[in-house]
């Protein structure tokens, strides 16, 4: 990275020339505005000037009469710090058209075509502008974030599509064509894997295209898991919209959780007043995850390539780390931690004395299986030198995490965009530059023995003091945006407030989504055994990146289900086959 | 229908089949011919190696199991496996090549069972023996992997053509060194019958008891054809886990990556036979790798010793049974390693399973070939 003789983003923002929107409290956001035929020029400017290549994700927001698209920009800023310049452009609802940046971000491709899908914003010179999300029953004219559409007659409209005759025969032709696919000129056959397929645990579709036992081309199908969270988010108060958060992804979710009250926090503006208690046990939760998350990465890709051992051994000693979560927030997964102002629980000096001789019981296990993975031949030559990635190709489609540490680029969130008590503490980031699968189970090793480390230091310090500050229920107008790392890398999510109890717009980016073009790179070339463990190494959470939700569709209430009643459900749904769908 | 009707049921309906041919011997052929009868129906025939390859299956997941801290699962679990199979629906699907789909999986068994009779259960010849059967057992793996080819093939499935077309190119790579594997006994025996090979008492077990109780035929120096013959065991016992389909030599199953490979399509019955050829097979390697390298049924200096205290006329059962429990004992040290195998290595590639079977396995097993002959020379 160049290090520019720029300190903060207002002296950016003033040499390109740029109108700053309105000064904000945080010295690493700072929101521009342009108009959109300007957008091209100025990212061309960011990009030869500034090294500029990571775009986060695009915020798009309805205005009734225009669309607020918000592009946040990542910006090293001397002194080691990154900052978001989140560009404002505004474009005119009755003609929704913009330029597409695809060709000077390539990793903008799927951000574009989510925006496409979700509120119909039409992009110029956009390579495969495509729905990606949305099911394909679902009514061409709707574009379902739109203000002037409810859930109800998105669901009304989709449940009529699907009972029509037509339709159910044109889904059918639309079957039947993609079956063709699979004998088609362009290679010797193509394999389809996915939605439902050993090695994914959560639903997503390749067609591969294979000559031989090498992939040639690959296509990609999300939204299969896409429940309209983003929609239900709107419709909910921000206490509601907490355990909503938490729900995206079931790995995840204390991220989730942490970086929508973190958004939140930034929009009512008392993210300067949380205390330093709720910060060291949000920091000590979003570790304890990452190192759960990693465990289970690695594990399952030992199982992806057929080391079911080492699969068993650390779903074993990942019970561990379970338990710990369980002994301070109540549940193994969905944690309900964290409220906008602090944090919800406490963690006693009686739990602290109890984790710690557990955390360094684990240590010891990871330990292990580093020398057990690391010293066996057969698993260590399924990985090495198999679909790399260069720093170059991973800057320029916007990897994040342990994704793009692994091809040497030195990114960390915690780090460069400090959160919670993270700026209290020097943080161990590993780098490594091949990029290939063996570089990313390095990175996952060494994480999660750093990520213990910290949470142990974490609990040692754990500081007295209050554990939250009264939140007011209705939060002011603004804006707020906030990232987290994630134990798969950046997770993003911004907040509009306006006023009242209830969120204007949530939008959520979870990293895979970001890491998806990298993925489809890497997949090209790769022999067809090598699939599933480069698949595995994104560490993909389908959940996230489609943002599902348990929320009954028919009533659009949270449930509580017995263990009989889903016994039950399931059964129906079986017996009924997809009707049960329609409800 | 619960589990326990099936089970009835089949018992029922076998013992009826089993007194109609018994009683068609007694009335047309005589009593001697009902040994041969039982010798090919029970012991050690088909009831004895369906119930050996049920145990041993077991025994091999519950070694994985253990070895990877799990509980492993119940005693009656292959078998319950096989029945569920058989109470499943039998889908033959759309477009794939009936005739071939439909009638590989019976072959397979019948083909694995026909590989098993060769087997030594209680003495040194197997049910079937001949001059020169060592190559008729490689012969019958060869076709065992065409037919699995077929089936892959047929499948009409881009996943079964992939693990087809893995299986045949595996086999392709394993042939070759598994038959320099068992040419080095034979050399040391002079002889291509298993029979031979087992009566000569050239192995790893063997080699040690000759040394100590025959002083006189055999000297000290005779252990150092342990050094290439077990190496060429554990060569051999790689070659078991590449025909069986088991980590690491399992790109043809592979079941995270191609969702089983060639049987993707099979379902109900189908399934049910390729699954039992499958372990009728592992018995049967596991018993042949046995018999080569660990010298079948009975320590044979010893053998001799219990022959003459046993001797009951001409039935002489304590020695029949001794000899069954050694072969027993022996095959389960050969699917001990198979599943040592299994659990600590991982799943290689196809090109990565021809490299390591073209590139060091072959030179290694000529070099332990060479060091036989060599010692030959010696004494």
């Amino acid at each position: 990275m160049i290090k520019s003789g720029f300190q903060t983003l207002d002296e950016i923002a003033t040499s390109l020339d740029l109108k700053i929107r309105e000064p904000t409290d945080h010295p690493l956001d700072l929101y521009v505005t342009i108009p959109p035929n300007r957008l091209i020029e100025v990212i061309k400017e960011l990009k030869a000037k500034y090294n500029v290549s990571h775009l986060s994700t695009i915020i798009v927001q309805d205005l009734q009469d225009e669309y607020k698209l918000l592009y946040p920009f990542s910006i090293n800023l001397s002194g080691g710090k990154m900052g978001k310049l989140i560009i404002d452009s505004r474009v005119d609802a009755n003609e929704p058209k913009i330029d597409s940046i695809v060709k000077e971000i390539p990793g903008a491709i799927y951000y574009e075509r989510e925006v496409y899908d979700m509120m119909g914003i039409q992009f110029k010179n956009h390579p495969d502008l495509k729905r990606i999300l949305t099911p394909d029953s679902l009514p061409r004219d709707i574009y379902p974030l739109r203000k002037n559409i409810t859930s109800e007659e998105i669901r009304r409209r989709l449940a009529e599509s699907r009972k029509e005759r037509e339709a159910e025969e044109k889904l059918k032709e639309y079957i039947r064509r993609e079956q063709l696919e699979y004998i088609s000129e362009k290679s010797d056959y193509a394999i389809a894997i996915g939605p439902q397929h050993p090695s994914l645990e959560e639903p997503i579709r390749f067609i591969f295209q294979v000559e031989g036992e090498t992939v040639k081309d690959v296509e990609l199908r999300l939204g299969f898991n896409h429940r309209g969270l983003e929609k239900a988010f709107e419709s909910r108060t921000y206490a509601k919209n907490l355990y909503l958060a938490e729900r995206i992804c079931g790995i995840c979710s204390d991220a989730h959780q942490l970086c929508y009250v973190q958004a939140v926090e930034k929009c009512a503006k008392i993210t300067n007043d949380i205390p330093e208690r709720a910060q060291y046990i949000r920091t000590i939760l979003a570790e304890l995850e990452r190192i759960h998350s990693h465990l289970l990465w690695y594990g399952v890709l030992a199982h992806n390539t057929g080391f079911d051992t080492i699969f068993q051994f650390t779903w074993r000693d990942r019970e561990i780390i379970m338990d710990i979560l369980e002994e301070i927030s109540g549940n193994r997964v969905n944690y309900a931690m964290h409220a906008i102002g602090g944090v919800r629980r406490d963690i006693s000096t009686e739990q602290v004395a109890k984790i710690i001789p557990k955390l360094k019981k684990l240590r010891k296990r990871i330990v292990e299986h580093q020398k057990m993975m690391m010293k066996e031949t057969s698993f260590v030559v399924r990985q090495k030198g198999i679909a790399p990635l260069t720093r170059e190709e991973a800057l320029s489609f916007c990897a994040v995490g342990p994704n793009a540490r692994s091809c040497g680029i030195n990114v960390d969130i915690r780090r460069d965009d400090p959160y919670a008590a993270y700026d209290q503490f020097s943080l161990d980031v590993p780098i490594v530059t091949e990029g290939d699968i063996y570089s990313g189970l390095v990175i996952r090793l060494e994480e999660s023995l750093a990520a213990l480390d910290l949470a142990v230091e974490v609990l040692k310090t754990l500081p007295q003091g209050e554990l939250r500050i009264k939140s007011p229920r209705r939060i002011p107008e603004g804006e707020g945006i906030s990232r987290v790392e994630a134990p798969r890398g950046e997770n993003i999510h911004f907040v509009q407030s306006n006023g009242t109890t209830k969120p204007e717009r949530i939008k959520v980016r979870a990293p895979t989504l970001a890491n998806m073009p990298s993925l489809k790179k890497r997949l090209i070339g790769i022999q067809v055994a090598d699939i599933p463990p480069v698949v595995r190494v994104i560490d993909p959470c389908i959940g996230c990146m489609d943002r599902v939700t348990f929320v009954d569709s028919k009533t659009g209430k949270t449930m509580e289900l017995s263990g009989e009643h889903l016994i039950s459900r399931g059964n129906r749904a079986y017996r009924l086959g997809t009707r049960v769908l329609d409800f | 229908m619960t589990s326990t009707n099936i089970i009835f049921k089949l018992l029922s309906y076998s013992t009826i089949y089993f007194l109609i041919v018994t009683g068609f011997f007694i009335i047309f052929a005589g009593f001697p011919q009902i040994i041969i009868v039982l010798k090919y129906f029970l012991f050690p025939g088909i009831i004895f190696i369906i119930l050996g390859a049920l145990f041993y299956s077991w025994f091999e997941r519950k070694i994985y199991a253990r070895m990877q801290n799990r509980i492993g699962p119940p005693f009656m679990q292959p078998i319950y496996d096989i029945l569920k199979l058989l109470v499943k629906e039998d889908i033959t699907p759309d477009g794939v090549e009936m005739l071939e789909f439909n009638i590989i999986p019976p072959i397979q068994l019948t083909l694995t069972l026909l590989l098993a009779f060769f087997t030594p259960v209680y003495m040194a010849e197997g049910l079937i023996s001949f001059e020169g059967d060592l190559f008729f057992l490689l012969f019958l793996l060869a076709v065992l992997a065409g037919s699995i080819f077929l089936v892959g093939w047929s499948s009409n499935n881009p996943y079964g053509l992939i693990g087809g077309s893995r299986a045949a190119i595996a086999e392709l790579s394993l042939e070759i060194p598994l038959t320099l594997a068992f040419i080095g006994p034979a050399i040391l025996a002079g002889s291509l019958q298993l029979s031979n090979i087992i009566q000569s008492g050239f192995n790893l077990i063997d080699i040690p008891l000759n040394v100590i109780f025959r002083p006189d035929a055999y000297n000290s120096l005779h252990l150092l054809y342990i050094i290439p013959l077990s190496i060429q065991f554990y060569i051999a016992v790689l070659s078991a886990n590449a025909v069986l389909e088991k980590v690491p030599f399992d790109p043809a199953h592979a079941e995270t990556e191609i969702v089983g490979g060639w049987n993707v399509e099979l379902t109900g019955k189908k399934l049910m036979f390729s699954h039992l050829a499958n372990l009728v097979l592992e018995f049967a390697l596991a018993g042949i790798i046995a018999a080569i390298f660990l010298g079948g049924p009975g320590f044979w200096p010893l053998n001799s010793f219990t022959k003459g205290l046993f001797l009951i006329g001409q039935w002489d059962i304590f020695y029949y049974i001794i000899n069954t429990l050694t072969f027993l004992l022996k095959t389960t040290v050969v699917i001990f390693f198979i599943a040592v195998n299994r659990t600590v290595l991982s799943r290689l590639r196809i090109d990565q399973l021809v490299q390591y079977f073209w590139r060091y396995y072959l030179p290694i097993i000529f070099l332990a070939l060479l060091m036989i002959i060599y010692l030959i020379g010696v004494f």
